[in-house]
């Protein structure tokens, strides 16, 4: 479904002087309805395979595919949330849910409606983003990206500014509304917990220029007990911090 | 407003413990404004001028700022910014009071003169003011308004509506130097309005008119700012 095959990826600094790499020979698949965590250390290029994959920037070399059909522009099939949620200010949380139903000119006030509820969000209506809480623009944000039904759902840290119980809570709703839609999902965060209770697959990269390290397929249904998979847990941190690949894996 | 009350206060005081009746006329005493004041709104010279002064204040920097917000927006842009940046830049150092003798060549005594250089005034604060206010719209929104799926007429009302409040503020402080100008635009070539009251009080040996020229600047000023405030207040409510 989505396909990165052998990307590099490098960045102009703003002050000048030589590219730096942020991807070399980059590979990732993630199947339909799949969730995919990426794990690494800040600044290791993960936001750039999301950036990559909804259109916002394009490979040096390599494939980038969806569906069979290379990313070449920016689309509602592939919509990203970002940590900041990028909520309009300006726009009450109905308003915001259905912009991208608006601009695609199908308004639907049912749809929006759904949404909302889905999120947890009624009552919140007509309140504007400065109104709202952390863990609730993030809903928001959810609720925006997912009215459009994306193929493909793009989340970069979407919960890393939220404290540890608003986290936790929204791990479960945003399970919840994947699971009506089943977008495949790329999820980036920096929690070994959060991509162990999300992630049917766990990608370790290394530091900049991004490589993968290690890929874990983890072997639990929905709902998942993050507690009961201490092994896992453990080998896990320890490829982040620099140790082995685990026995049996790769990129 | 308490402590506005007691400087007042204190000023009556000392006025009458020092002052004697000439000196009086001189560094007139609050008492002595007041008289000045009814005086001058009871002839309805206070009016007129208030009048005055409020219409080239209203159309000078309207213009001003409406032309300004063009620019400004522009300035932000890649080619036309690149082209508008450095003549703006030039100009901005040049005081608008120093346009006043060319104004007066080419538009002689008139109402074009003076809201010509009250409409120069606002224009550079208020494009100065926007083009910052453009070249920070977060890019986050715009982005994420081509995500889902926004044209280039919405992601263009996204960027808009993202700077509005800067934009706003612009406005509020192009207005605000309007005023400023005003009273040195008026003192040169003008027959009527606050600025020609506060000169009166000179050309009268009447100081006590240029108190109440100076209070009735400070009102109108301050009502401007309220109403522009008001208005922006409801335009973005939402921050």
């Amino acid at each position: 479904m989505i396909r990165l095959r052998s990307v590099n990826k490098a960045f102009a600094p703003a002050a000048g002087g030589p590219a730096v790499d942020a991807l070399v020979g980059f590979d990732l698949e993630v199947g339909g309805g799949e969730i995919v965590a990426i794990l690494g250390p800040s600044g290791s290029g993960k936001t750039t395979v999301l950036k990559l994959v909804a259109g916002f920037e394009r490979a040096d070399a390599g494939v980038v595919e969806v569906n069979g059909a290379p990313v070449t522009t920016i689309s509602p099939q592939r919509v990203l949330v970002q940590q900041d949620s990028a909520l309009f200010p300006w726009l009450n949380v109905e308003d915001n849910i259905g912009f991208g139903l608006r601009a695609q000119g199908r308004a639907d006030g049912t749809a929006v409606g759904q949404w909302v509820r889905r999120l947890g969000l009624v009552g919140a209506e007509r309140r504007y983003p400065k109104e709202l809480s952390g863990g609730m623009r993030q809903r928001v944000a959810l609720a925006r990206a997912l009215a459009v039904r994306p193929e493909v759902l793009l989340l970069d840290e979407p919960f890393g500014a939220l404290d540890a119980i608003s986290r936790d809570t929204m791990q479960d709703v945003l399970e919840e509304a994947w699971s009506i839609t089943r977008p495949s999902v790329i999820l980036v965060t920096h929690s070994v917990d959060e991509a162990l209770r999300l992630a049917d697959r766990v990608v370790v990269v290394s530091e900049r220029p991004a490589r993968v390290r290690a890929t874990v397929e983890v072997p639990a249904g929905r709902p998942r007990d993050v507690a009961a998979m201490g092994e896992l847990r453990r080998a896990l941190r320890e490829v982040i911090r620099g140790g082995d690949a685990m026995p049996g894996e790769g990129a | 407003m308490r402590l506005t009350v007691l400087l007042v206060a204190a000023w009556e005081l000392l006025g009458r413990l020092l002052l004697d009746a000439h000196d009086a006329n001189f560094v007139p005493m609050p008492s002595g404004v007041a008289v000045e004041l009814f005086a001058v709104a009871g002839s309805g010279e206070l009016w007129a001028a208030l009048w005055r002064s409020a219409l080239r204040v209203a159309v000078g920097g309207s213009v001003g700022a409406a032309l300004g917000v063009l620019a400004g927006a522009l300035g932000a842009s890649g080619r036309a910014g690149a082209v508008l940046r450095a003549p703006l830049a030039l100009l901005r150092p040049i005081p608008p009071i120093a346009w006043i003798p060319l104004t007066l060549l080419w538009f002689g005594v008139s109402e074009l003169q003076q809201v010509v250089i009250l409409a120069g005034a606002t224009f550079h604060v208020v494009a100065l003011g926007v083009g910052d206010a453009a070249r920070r719209v977060p890019e986050g929104l715009v982005a994420a308004a081509r995500n889902l799926g926004a044209g280039v007429g919405l992601t263009t009302e996204v960027r808009v509506r993202a700077a509005l409040p800067g934009v706003l503020t612009a406005v509020r402080e192009g207005f605000a130097v309007a005023w400023f100008v005003l009273v040195a635009a008026e003192f040169v070539s003008a027959a009527q309005g606050v600025g020609v009251l506060v000169l009166e009080g000179r050309d009268l040996l009447l100081p006590a008119r240029t108190f109440v020229g100076m209070g009735a600047l400070a009102a109108a000023g301050a009502l401007t700012d309220w109403a522009v405030r008001g208005a922006s207040g409801w335009l973005v409510r939402w921050t």
